[in-house]
């Protein structure tokens, strides 16, 4: 049993016949991570006993011929800031670094009951402010292609975890781009859900008009399986509809022939790093090969994307983390980080008396505009395609003291979230060919810095997860970036 | 020629007021210019066409869902005060708001 080889798939059908028990595959993870992730500072916190204990039930299960769920034995991560029953949830913060939740997340819990076992808590940046994973307390997490450079974020550990098999697959969230630049920059597949797809309930708080919780995986197959879990509404989640779950997995391997995919212009624009502007081409046209209809489309607002962005965003999140005050629970807020400090402030300032009107309400009208260009859009085409990051990953350290640099990474990520409408990045090429490589061509592994991943991004309308994955699955096939592994 | 930062001292030190944070003074001098900087970054929003935006009833353009409101299981006293800094009679034990003295 090689770790590389596993798929959620594999694993149900290796239980069932008996070939590996789930404690074995545990072990394995737990081993893994515990030989690599000193290289990578992927967890915050790894729950190797409770680990166990949950691999043993699936095991008892199987010894008892009892039906399997559907994710029986599967080793996931979970980002911190999702509550997890019992095990420390910190937010990647000093303020809540004893914090012991006393329930689970509701996405969790439907994790748990599906049989996934949750191996540890990963490092992201702190409360999810951030987009390399930089701004976390527990000390940044490292790019397992290039140890030197960012992950990504915020959800920097759960990507990193899925890249170098210390996890088969992880959860994440998106307020902006935080599940899917790790995705494109770790080389794995991320899905932002539509906004209240998922459950909100017990994932602690960022901004409650963007925030989406949704799965970090190797494989878009995988993906569909982790989605199809966590996805449904919640009475506990007033922004969670009831809108049926489909099986995502019976939308994969059909043709795509015929589907329309609309590239919007405005993603194309300059400042764009050129290999990353030419692989996005390269993977555009590889869609177009394989049965799409191209189509030039226009989003004429996303210009203002950041701008109202970076104004709702604060806003929501100086009011969110208004409650860590360190009266009941939790440390005084001088523990908060620096940008965290700067969000409350950004956002106590756009919101205080004689700015109300110029920022904050100005920045919902403008919102309404980027709202309606997707929605518009959606009538003409099934999907969207565009780049994710305007650049590869960056060196770390490169832009910690820049913050306006740093949120110019999201430039293509935040409209999605503004319009709750659903996105994937999935891997779309290296910055270097690693086929040139040699070490490449001998152990299907690149070497630290030897490539840097660039991920695509696909866009569809509302609760129509069906169509990214199924236009992201018939791509992976048929280019494999994701067997294309990093040597930690 | 450096640009005058669009928030003053005072402004940020009243910000933090506001927020609830005591700042040092190294900090005030530092998110000075670094909150100047998105101030600036973010007032990109007044190019907008806003004349272009139809007003609509909901903000969000979703229906809130709603549930019954029965009584179910919730968490215990124990565990609701679990990580409770100090605690007395299965409460939240706080320091005094009001100080009659």
């Amino acid at each position: 049993m090689k770790l590389e080889d596993l798929t959620i798939k594999s694993i149900q059908e290796g239980l069932k016949k008996k070939t590996f028990c789930a404690l074995e595959i545990t072990e394995r993870y737990l081993e893994r991570i515990g030989k690599t992730d000193k290289k990578i500072n992927a967890y915050i916190t790894v729950c190797e006993s409770q680990a166990k204990k949950a691999a043993k039930k699936i095991d008892q299960l199987i010894s008892d011929n009892q039906p399997l769920p559907p994710l029986a034995g599967v080793p996931m991560a979970v980002k911190d800031m999702f509550s997890t029953c019992g095990i420390r949830t910190t937010a990647a913060s000093k303020i809540l670094g004893n914090y012991i939740p006393p329930y689970d997340a509701t996405c969790i819990a439907k994790l748990k009951d599906a049989g996934a076992i949750i191996l540890g808590k990963t490092n992201h940046d702190e409360f999810a402010h951030g987009s390399s994973g930089e701004n976390s307390a527990y000390g940044e997490t490292k790019n397992p292609y290039d140890l030197e450079r960012v992950p990504g974020g915020s959800s920097s550990g759960s990507a990193a975890v899925v890249a170098s098999q210390e996890a088969l697959f992880a959860t994440g969230t998106d307020t902006g781009s935080s599940i899917r630049l790790p995705a494109a920059f770790c080389n794995v597949v991320g899905l932002k859900p539509t906004y209240g797809r998922v459950s909100r309930y017990g994932v602690i708080a960022m901004a409650s008009s963007t925030d989406c919780p949704g799965p970090i995986t190797r494989t878009v197959e995988d993906l569909a399986c982790v989605l199809e879990v966590m996805a449904g509404g919640d009475p506990k989640d007033a922004t969670c509809p009831n809108v049926p779950v489909p099986n995502y997995g019976k939308f994969l391997g059909g043709e795509i022939k015929g589907l329309k995919i609309g590239i919007p212009k405005e993603f194309f624009s300059e400042g764009i790093n050129k290999k990353v502007l030419e692989l996005t081409y390269k993977a555009i046209s590889k869609l177009e090969d394989l049965g799409a209809k191209i189509v030039e489309v226009s989003l004429p607002h996303t210009e203002y994307g950041l701008a109202v962005y970076y104004i709702i965003v604060p806003s929501e999140i100086s009011a969110n983390l208004a409650r860590y005050d360190g009266v009941r629970f939790g440390a005084g807020r001088e523990k908060f980080g620096d940008e965290v400090k700067r969000r409350i402030m950004i956002g106590t300032y756009v919101l205080s008396s004689g700015y109300y009107d110029q920022y904050y309400n100005n920045a919902c009208r403008v919102r309404e505009l980027i709202k309606d260009d997707f929605a518009k859009v959606f009538q003409k085409v099934d999907v969207l395609a565009a780049p994710v990051s305007p650049t590869p990953p960056w060196k770390l350290g490169e832009k910690v003291d820049d913050p306006v640099k740093m949120y110019l990474s999201d430039i293509f990520m935040v409209t999605a979230n503004l319009a709750g409408v659903p996105s994937i990045s999935v891997p779309c090429g290296f910055v270097d060919d690693p086929s040139t490589s040699h070490s490449a061509a001998s152990s299907g592994r690149v070497g630290s810095g030897q490539s840097l991943p660039v991920g695509l991004q696909i866009m569809a309308n509302h609760f129509e997860e069906e169509k990214i994955l199924k236009v992201a699955d018939y791509y992976q096939k048929a280019t494999n970036w994701h067997k294309i592994l990093p040597e930690v | 020629m450096n640009k005058k930062p669009t928030l003053s001292r005072q402004d940020v030190v009243h910000i933090a007021k506001l927020a609830n944070l005591d700042l040092t003074k190294g900090e005030i001098g530092k998110f000075q210019k670094q909150l100047s900087q998105i101030v600036d970054f973010v007032g990109k929003i007044q190019e907008a066409p806003l004349e272009k935006v139809v007003p609509k009833k909901e903000k969000m353009n979703l229906n809130d869902v709603t549930r019954e409101d029965l009584p179910a299981p919730s968490l215990k006293e124990e565990e609701v005060l679990q990580n409770a800094s100090q605690k007395e009679n299965n409460f939240f034990k706080v320091k005094a708001i009001f100080d009659d003295t």
